[in-house]
């Protein structure tokens, strides 16, 4: 029932992924994944341990395919910012949603 | 687009996007947390990558690949490892998901020969 639970919450958010990056192209993708990564960190920092919000919710919000597709379409510096934005800024969401639990 | 044509694509998202995260939690419990995560998240970058050189549609793109990869899972493995002190362990798991799926990803877009495609 779990695993139900869980694939029913990752489609559920990855319709709201899809609808914040047809709207908002390259943007929605890195904002879905600085907040979802943020949050997984509060979660965890609170002792959450429930696979359906982690795995499922927030695994099924976040990219990291999306994220390679949007490199792939960029050209010249914005791309390399793309990259550190979504990589640090990914790790030092989650880890600053860790400290504030 | 018709009404009927976005209900579909929005299934379709919707249940794709089911089977990229039962893929994820399968692969995750059959080959381990870190060595599941970065599978998937390195095979979904492949596929993207050739979804977006053949055009296919958001079922692929955004349903199976977004959710059978997880940025949130990574980030929060880097996150405790990195609270935790082990700071090698954490820039090793980041920098192989980053370059093993920019380099699949790469290597992947260039299967279709320009022109070949749609």
């Amino acid at each position: 029932m779990n695993a139900v639970a869980l694939v029913c919450a990752a489609s559920l958010t990855s319709l709201i992924r899809w609808r914040c990056t047809t709207r908002w192209p390259q943007i929605g993708t890195m904002v879905v994944n600085l907040v979802g990564s943020f949050t997984i960190g509060v979660l965890h920092g609170r002792g959450v341990d429930s696979a359906i919000l982690t795995a499922g919710a927030l695994g099924g919000l976040t990219t990291v395919s999306g994220a390679a597709a949007d490199i792939g379409s960029m050209r010249g510096p914005g791309r390399a910012g793309y990259l550190l934005l979504t990589v640090a800024g990914c790790s030092a969401g989650a880890w600053w949603g860790l400290q504030l639990a | 687009m018709t009404s009927s044509i976005r209900a579909r694509s929005w299934a379709a998202v919707a249940i794709s996007a089911a089977i990229g995260a039962a893929l994820r939690w399968a692969a995750v419990g059959l080959i381990g947390d870190r060595p599941g995560l970065l599978l998937c998240n390195v095979l979904g970058c492949g596929v993207i990558g050739y979804a977006v050189a053949q055009g296919s549609g958001p079922w692929l793109t955004a349903g199976l690949c977004g959710a059978l990869t997880s940025c949130s899972a990574i980030a929060l493995q880097v996150a405790v490892d990195f609270d935790e002190g082990h700071y090698a362990t954490a820039a090793g798991w980041l920098l192989a998901t980053v370059l093993l799926g920019g380099a699949v990803f790469s290597a992947s877009t260039r299967l279709i020969p320009p022109g070949a495609h749609r």
